[in-house]
């Protein structure tokens, strides 16, 4: 008996990194496709932010690159997609995959939406918010083969140094140095890796990586 | 002996998932500088010394995409003739480029011929 509890516990601390989550993703299609490649297209900007869309794209190749994927050379792309009448991002995105795929050669199309993209600037609480709606789309059938919502807030750490007015003024100035320049990469990264990575739930490694198929 | 071994296993499970597995690319500066040049074309010397330092780099991983950025810039700089270097070596090292690396090269090597019809 002592052996057998002894035997389970490694399962235990496998077990303990995953946090119950939403249930594993059927990858059928995605393991019949098997993709090698994932092009890369440009954004769909659903923010008022303008510059959102084109600063995600140029987030996602290499997390795409490391999860084992050939990944489209991302920016030579987008300036061949301009000169062929697809650089509008919300006319690709309605454009057939296969045809999208063919022009490439690709094994897989990924389509990004950004969702939010925003900071809110409210006394003692700012927060920064990254939405992102992914999509992959098999370059041979059209089919989906993968699909996720990823959303990232961060929130900086209110000081609490148990003087209010130092408190205040500290926050003031968090929340200025955010104003001037908020940045959204590290949340649109975490966004890409939590989306990519999560075991069950994200992309299986690719034919780069040593455990492809697997998570 | 053998079984000390089994009680490290499980602190090995939970060290296992809570460690980044070491990158396979030397990515170097490529999204910060592409996300630069997006806000700022003039930026676009210090994109092209970013990807020159990560394809001239001995020792990084050469990441999937990079050699043909690479041979992006030098085709719209007019190089043309390094441009195709650029392509021919992504097709090399990443077969799943061949299709689109012959058609930049083709596009180069004839720009005088009508495209053809995809």
């Amino acid at each position: 008996m002592r052996k057998f509890l002894l035997s389970t516990l490694p399962l235990v601390g496998l077990a303990a990194c995953t946090p119950p989550g939403p249930p594993p993703k059927d990858y059928s299609a995605f393991n019949t496709s098997n993709p090698r490649s994932i092009l890369v297209v440009p954004v769909v900007n659903n923010t008022t932010e303008v510059d959102a869309a084109d600063t995600f794209l140029d987030t996602l190749a290499p997390p795409l690159g490391e999860r084992g994927y050939y990944v489209f050379p991302v920016n030579l792309v987008r300036h061949t997609m301009d000169d062929s009448g697809l650089g509008d991002a919300n006319l690709v995105a309605q454009a057939s995959p296969i045809r999208v795929a063919s022009l490439f050669g690709a094994d897989t199309v990924l389509y990004a939406t950004v969702e939010k993209w925003d900071a809110q600037y409210i006394l003692l609480s700012s927060s920064i918010t990254v939405q992102i709606h992914y999509t992959l789309k098999d370059g041979k059938t059209g089919a989906a083969l993968w699909d996720q919502d990823e959303t990232v807030v961060y929130q900086p750490q209110a000081a609490n140094g148990g003087n209010p007015l130092a408190d205040l003024i500290a926050d003031a100035v968090i929340a200025a140095i955010t104003r001037a320049h908020p940045n959204y990469i590290p949340l649109a990264n975490q966004a890409n890796a939590e989306a990519f990575n999560t075991p069950q739930q994200g992309l299986p490694y690719g034919p780069y990586d040593n455990r492809h198929g697997g998570f | 002996m053998r079984k000390r071994l089994f009680y490290l296993l499980p602190l090995l499970a939970v060290t296992a998932c809570t460690t980044p597995n070491p990158p396979k690319y030397n990515w170097g500066n490529y999204s910060p500088a592409l996300v630069a040049l997006d806000a700022d074309p003039t930026t676009a010397g210090d994109y092209e010394a970013t990807l020159a330092k990560i394809v001239n780099d001995p020792q990084g991983k050469v990441p999937p995409g990079i050699y043909a950025e690479y041979g992006y810039v030098l085709q719209q700089q007019g190089n043309t003739s390094d441009a195709i270097a650029m392509y021919a070596r992504e097709k090399n090292a990443w077969p799943e480029s061949a299709f689109l690396m012959d058609k930049m090269i083709a596009a180069l090597q004839a720009p005088a011929q009508p495209k053809p019809a995809s």
